[in-house]
């Protein structure tokens, strides 16, 4: 074990973390695990997203695409939809690029929900993970704002019904809204403006923000040493248990991304993700008939649709159905995340440091609030997407919309009451048993 | 000292060992470096195909078959190299997290600078930022034209048939984009009647008043206007008042004319600015 990369890790693991610290302890289990595909996904996301940001051109212009795509050879396209086609048909291994690119950006956000969701179950978040789980948070949010940008960018159809979307959340906002709007996206189409911001964004402003808040994230992870799940071997409040970085945690995680980047090649041969041909380029006027921003972004779309249309006029404030399920539930639902582990301290009295890990059900208040914010996410996510629901069920979208509007009133509160009941039960049990070595290794796992 | 307590054997999981790794003997640097060298071939292979211009089947695959050499590589190093699991006393972290916990006095600082910053640039804003235009290019007399610059004549425009029309001169603006369409049933009131034509020819703005995409697509069978985004529907009939879906605002509509030549004019701008009404109401 004196290999280059050896003595190096060893050099790493000896300084990471505070001087007269122990040396670096890297976990592993679901946590890691998710956490590591996070990581893993972004590396190959910026890997293909910098030989894609070569070929890309973040302009509306109309230009005279020539190339070998049948369908579009010889035509006026916007520069954007232009360069796309270009890179997808006519740079080699382009389309294998753009087709990695958005199926790592599907594992990126899905690992980031998985991982916030089960740092809320666990309640992995209280002192001393507070600044954590913000860092965490951020994350969150700097890969939604890759996703929407991404999906401007192309300049495909669907994406100038997202540009238009966000400009009238934009201008919803009383008082400053229309000037806000106009400012960003610089009145009507055809203009550079907004599609050369979110360009910029998403090659040159986002990147920095998300390497450096995963850095301050893994920072606080390591000085604070992993929460881990109880085990029976040894009290993880007091210990704190973990592999060496070299070789453990490195050949750990380069097993991991060689086997994503295995899984996302064979995604990118069998399912055409990013093949945007058929959906043609932004026309002035013209939608399609199924208009869906990226999934991580439905919630927005989905309050959008479920919303009931309102208007009314406050203090020369209007109210609508844009303000509220675009700005009021949006910011309702990041604050609810970003704040939870603050109510959770108020209310439950609780300010002690927690390193060890619950179950989903040791608390019911927590059990109770979990569900209500992933019910009502999960409503507003499949509310996104109540067109093809009901053109699966071949009922009029209507109806649909009004399922959606009566379980956005009743399942969160439902759901959450039950897994309270749930999660009073389990306390319950536990009080009349006298614990048992079998109950604890239950919970090891 | 947040002590360095290295307990010599934590134990053991159930389902996992800890410690290094029992099997550090079978480690077989042949099968490793034999398997990292396939992947390198693979590689050179890749990229060979890569610049022979190679479609994305025979890229991924190759691909796929490269990272798959690579773990199995890997999986022999995790599985035979494992120095096993550690563990310390945890750190003292109990001054962790302070800042968010207890320093009031930030908190208020940062307030008051943020609320004093935001009403500055909401000032700023409001009192330089430029605002939409409040019409389009609309004007009484501008002919009708599709996209390509013709003009229409009410023939033109079959029974249930949609053409999205401009201004002539400013073909393909978008806030301007209205749509044609020909009724099967006389419009009702609150329908601007002066501004149908040839009895069921009326036109409104193509930008939905919910949140500005495009009002795509016409339902001759109860004669709606239905937006794909968040499915607003507007009874064409009827000054195209929302009937269900998320908008609260009517589309505005265009009132037309004929000019003697006999083809579709303007007679003014639409009723209202076209697309998503703003937070903000207009005094
Ligand atoms: S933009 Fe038309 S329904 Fe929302």
């Amino acid at each position: 074990m004196s290999s280059p990369i050896a003595s190096l890790a060893g050099y790493l693991d000896r300084r990471i973390g505070r001087r007269a610290d122990p040396p670096s302890l890297w976990p592993t289990g679901v946590g890691a695990l998710l956490s590591h595909v996070a990581i893993a996904a972004f590396l190959v996301l910026f890997a293909t997203g910098v030989l894609l940001a070569f070929a890309y051109q973040p302009t509306v212009e109309p230009t005279v695409y020539e190339g070998s795509s049948e369908l579009y050879d010889g035509q006026t396209l916007p520069g954007a939809f232009a360069s796309i086609i270009t890179i997808s048909e006519d740079m080699p291994g382009g389309l294998l690029l753009r087709r990695i690119h958005v199926a790592a950006s599907h594992l990126l956000l899905l690992s980031l929900v998985a991982h916030l969701l089960r740092v809320l179950a666990t309640g992995a978040f209280r002192r001393p993970r507070l600044a954590t789980h913000l860092t965490g948070v951020g994350l969150m949010l700097v890969a939604m704002g890759f996703s929407y940008t991404g999906e401007i960018m192309p300049f495909g159809l669907v994406s100038g019904s997202s540009l238009r979307i966000a400009e009238a959340v934009m201008y919803s906002l009383p008082f400053v809204g229309e000037q806000l709007g106009t400012l960003v996206f610089d009145g009507a189409l055809p203009s550079d403006r907004f599609l050369f911001l979110s360009w910029f964004a998403h090659l040159f402003l986002l990147p920095p923000a998300f390497i450096a808040l995963t850095a301050w994230h893994l920072w606080q992870v390591h000085h604070r040493r992993p929460a881990l799940e109880p085990r029976p071997d040894v009290d993880v409040a007091i210990t704190a248990v973990g592999r060496p970085l070299w070789p453990d945690a490195v050949a750990r995680f380069a097993f991991l991304t060689a086997g994503l980047v295995a899984l996302l090649m064979l995604a990118s041969i069998l399912i055409p993700w990013a093949d945007l041909e058929l959906e043609g380029p932004f026309l002035t006027a013209e939608a399609t008939n199924s208009v869906h921003p990226p999934w991580p972004l439905f919630f927005l779309t989905g309050g959008l649709r479920i919303v009931p249309a309102i208007e009314f006029v406050i203090f020369g404030v209007r109210i609508t159905n844009v303000l509220i399920a675009g700005v009021v539930i949006p910011s309702l639902l990041v604050g609810g995340l970003a704040l939870y582990p603050f109510l959770e301290r108020w209310v439950l009295k609780d300010d002690a440091e927690h390193h060890r890990l619950d179950h989903p059900l040791d608390v019911p208040f927590r059990a109770g609030a979990v569900t209500f914010m992933t019910t009502v996410a999960l409503v507003f996510t499949f509310g996104g997407a109540v067109d093809v629901l009901a053109f699966w069920l071949t009922v009029p979208v209507e109806g649909v919309v009004l399922t959606f509007r009566i379980m956005l009133i009743t399942l969160p509160f439902l759901l959450a009451a039950l897994a309270v009941r749930a999660s009073r039960r389990r306390l319950a049990r536990r009080h009349e048993q006298v614990p048992t070595r079998r109950r604890t290794t239950e919970e090891a796992t | 000292m947040s002590g360095s307590l290295p307990t010599e054997s934590p134990g053991r999981r159930p389902t996992e060992p800890t410690g290094p790794s029992p099997r550090r003997e079978d480690f077989r640097p042949l099968w490793v470096y034999g398997w990292l060298g396939a992947a390198g071939v693979g590689l050179i292979v890749l990229m060979v195909l890569w610049f022979g211009g190679a479609g994305v089947e025979v890229l991924g695959t190759v691909g796929l078959l490269v990272a798959l050499a690579v773990c199995v590589a890997l999986h022999h190093v995790v599985v035979t190299q494992d120095a096993g699991e550690r563990a310390f006393a945890r750190p003292d972290t109990s001054g962790f997290d302070v800042p968010v916990l207890v320093k009031r006095r930030h908190l208020v600082v940062g307030g008051i600078a943020v609320v004093v910053g935001g009403l500055l640039a909401l000032f700023g804003l409001q009192r330089f930022a430029p605002r939409p235009p409040p019409g389009s290019d609309w004007s009484a007399g501008s002919a009708l034209v599709t996209i390509d610059g013709t003009r229409l004549q009410p023939g033109d425009v079959p029974l249930g048939g949609v053409v999205t029309v401009w201004p002539e001169g400013f073909e393909g603006t978008e806030r301007a984009a209205v749509m044609l369409l020909r009724l099967r049933d006389l419009p009702e009131p609150p329908t601007l009647l002066d501004g149908v034509v040839d009895e069921t020819l009326i036109a409104y703005s193509r930008l939905c008043t919910h949140a500005g995409c495009a009002v795509a697509l016409y339902r001759d069978v109860d004669q709606a206007l239905f937006c794909p985004c968040h499915q607003a529907t507007f009874d064409a009939r009827r000054a195209a008042t929302p009937t269900a879906g998320p908008a609260s605002t009517p589309l505005p509509q265009l009132p037309l004319g004929l000019a003697p030549e006999g083809h579709i004019i303007a007679t003014g701008d639409l009723t209202a600015r076209p697309g998503p009404v703003g937070g903000t109401v207009d005094v």
